[in-house]
């Protein structure tokens, strides 16, 4: 993205500087609105530009600094205590070995059935957060009885955080596995409620009574207004929801499970396996950064309207 | 004076107010009806392991008596306190140099970026390896889970100042120090704000999870102590002295916000 902006805003300059080519700015003006310097520049340029740009290459200096100190630190000038971190290289050989020291790596299948039991928790809990929470968040923001009611409750018990719930819900669900998952939809479920009860509140009161002024049936304002009005904070919210779930997914898989990614770290940690916490640690960085981005795909693309509309 | 025209003090007109308010009354009714299905679904023999809310209530009195309660409260708001304050000045720092130096946010952001996405508690294990003594674990992994929502909170708050007004002062030359008092700070602290509240629901959800973890006294390792003893009520007492703690942090917070912005109205 960077790549283009510079050369796009560059040459503009130059033919209206002079006075004689009035034709030719305006040319490359109407070119550039319609997107054309995009096609002229040839790939290699592009990915040139790219690669010696100031945040490619900066960026790149910090990765390297990182590294390099993590491996001064562990394999060349081990400070007390940093014997516990396994150095870089190591580390990722044991992650692509067909054989690793400790039996996990990603040619093993252990190392897919965690990520499978994590993932699968964490969507469950999701998507039935999601399914109850956005109903009943919308309820909450379009009648005032119904907030009245609920949200003093549901403030009551948002203090207490979902993994203070784990053993109460160890005693109470006869399932491990229901426990780990009740944990991680409690701490979606509060961020869907909130969020999609703010959205609704924000939507802008002339499009309701607009609506009004236009005859909408109750329904036909709910379909119309409140779900596409409150569809941002909505996602904003799925947003911290899919964070705070795997977050409590893996407190509550440390504390109570018997399975999953955070199981593995601990389990790891126990045996004294140092590169399985460091591929569990790493696999969960990515599968959180994954849901998330998907997450913000998803809504990008079911708000694409308003940004079209030049809403904020 | 004031008294002399004002029959009752502010405070209680105030709460008579309150008192005359549907929302107060319906929010009661929601808060009891809760209770009384909780009561109800004991009596009519469903949730057999949960205690009624009155053996609940009942049971207060004996679990803040015990031996080490008020000690969970200072231990676990001692870890809180240490690891939130020491991740709010780094963050606010390195956000703000992040946030008004391109070559540093281009050096130092795709680090940190990388290591964002990692949850808090993944780092439970490593951190008891690492450091010395229990305490400095937890209060490191308090540190981890409050520093990222504080430092992406004050780097896009100073993103989203208006350009408009760091050109206004710089048009009214403006100093470097003042362009940073009167611009930069006004205009992030709203965002540093909320990245705070939201840091101490996480650092309070960071210690609970620890102290169960890795078993060493605070709030959390009273309520998993009580799971052991399979003491239900000890549990949801508690639950409800961590839902407490939480609450009076947050307020604590909200409290500091408005003594720092007084021209911020929110919502």
């Amino acid at each position: 993205m960077n790549v283009i902006v510079p050369t796009a805003s560059a040459p503009t300059r130059e033919p209206a500087r002079d006075a004689g080519s009035k034709g030719d700015a305006y040319d490359l003006k109407l070119r550039q609105s319609a997107d054309w310097p995009r096609k002229e520049q040839g790939f290699t340029t592009s990915l040139w530009k790219g690669l010696t740009s100031q945040t490619f290459v900066f960026g790149a200096i910090g990765f390297a600094v990182f590294f390099i100190l993590w491996y001064l630190l562990t394999a060349v000038v081990v400070p007390p205590r940093f014997h516990f971190i396994p150095n870089p290289i190591y580390l990722f050989t044991q992650w692509i070995s067909t054989d690793p020291k400790f039996g996990v790596s990603i040619f093993t299948p252990q190392y897919y059935e965690h990520i499978w039991i994590s993932t699968l928790r964490v969507y469950a809990a999701f998507l039935t957060s999601v399914a109850v929470g956005a109903p009943l968040g919308i309820l909450l923001g379009w009648s005032p009885l119904a907030r009245g009611l609920i949200l003093p409750l549901v403030e009551l018990l948002r203090p207490i955080p979902p993994l203070a719930w784990v053993p109460l819900a160890v005693l109470m669900i006869p399932a491990t596995e229901g426990a780990v998952i009740f944990v991680t939809l409690l701490a979606s479920f509060f961020a869907t409620v909130l969020n999609t009860l703010l959205g609704v509140l924000s939507i802008n009161e002339s499009y309701f009574r607009a609506a009004a002024c236009l005859g909408y049936t109750r329904w036909n304002v709910l379909w119309r207004v409140v779900v596409p009005g409150a569809l941002p904070f909505i996602f904003t919210g799925l947003q911290i929801a899919m964070g705070v779930a795997w977050f409590s997914l893996v407190g509550g898989e440390m504390i109570a499970g018997r399975s999953g990614l955070g199981y593995l770290i601990f389990d790891a940690y126990t045996q004294l396996a140092l590169p399985n916490i460091f591929i569990g640690m790493i696999t969960l960085g990515i599968l959180g950064y994954a849901s998330s981005a998907l997450i913000r795909a998803l809504g990008d693309w079911l708000n694409r309207w308003h940004s079209n509309m030049g809403g904020a | 004076m004031t008294a002399l025209t004002q029959p009752v003090p502010i405070w209680l007109s105030r709460t008579f107010d309150n008192l005359k308010s549907p929302q107060l009354w319906l929010g009661l009714v929601g808060i009891a009806s809760f209770f009384a299905i909780w009561q109800l679904a004991r009596s009519l023999g469903l949730m057999l392991v949960m205690p009624t809310p009155l053996e609940v209530i009942e049971a207060i009195p004996q679990q803040v008596s015990q031996d080490g309660y008020w000690l969970s409260w200072l231990a676990s708001t001692q870890r809180v306190f240490l690891g939130f304050s020491a991740a709010a000045v780094l963050a606010v720092f390195l956000g703000i140099t992040l946030g008004m130096s391109r070559k540093a946010r281009d050096l130092g952001f795709p680090i940190l970026e990388i290591f964002r996405p990692i949850p808090p508690l993944a780092w439970l294990p490593l951190a008891i390896l690492f450091w010395p003594t229990a305490e400095t674990t937890i209060v490191f992994l308090t540190f981890i889970g409050a520093f990222f929502p504080i430092f992406i909170n004050v780097l896009s708050g100073i993103d989203n100042i208006d350009v408009r007004y760091i050109q206004a002062a710089q048009s009214l030359n403006a100093s470097p120090r003042s362009l940073f008092w009167r611009v930069l700070v006004p205009g992030a602290l709203p965002s540093l704000f909320t990245g705070l509240t939201i840091a101490i629901g996480i650092t309070w959800e960071v210690v609970i999870a620890a102290e169960m973890a890795s078993g060493n006294h605070g709030l959390g390792y009273l309520t998993w102590n009580s799971y052991m003893s399979n003491s239900l009520t000890g549990i949801i007492v508690g639950m409800l002295s961590i839902g407490l703690a939480g609450m009076v942090s947050s307020a604590l917070i909200a409290w500091l916000g408005k003594k720092a912005m007084p021209w911020w109205r929110q919502g």
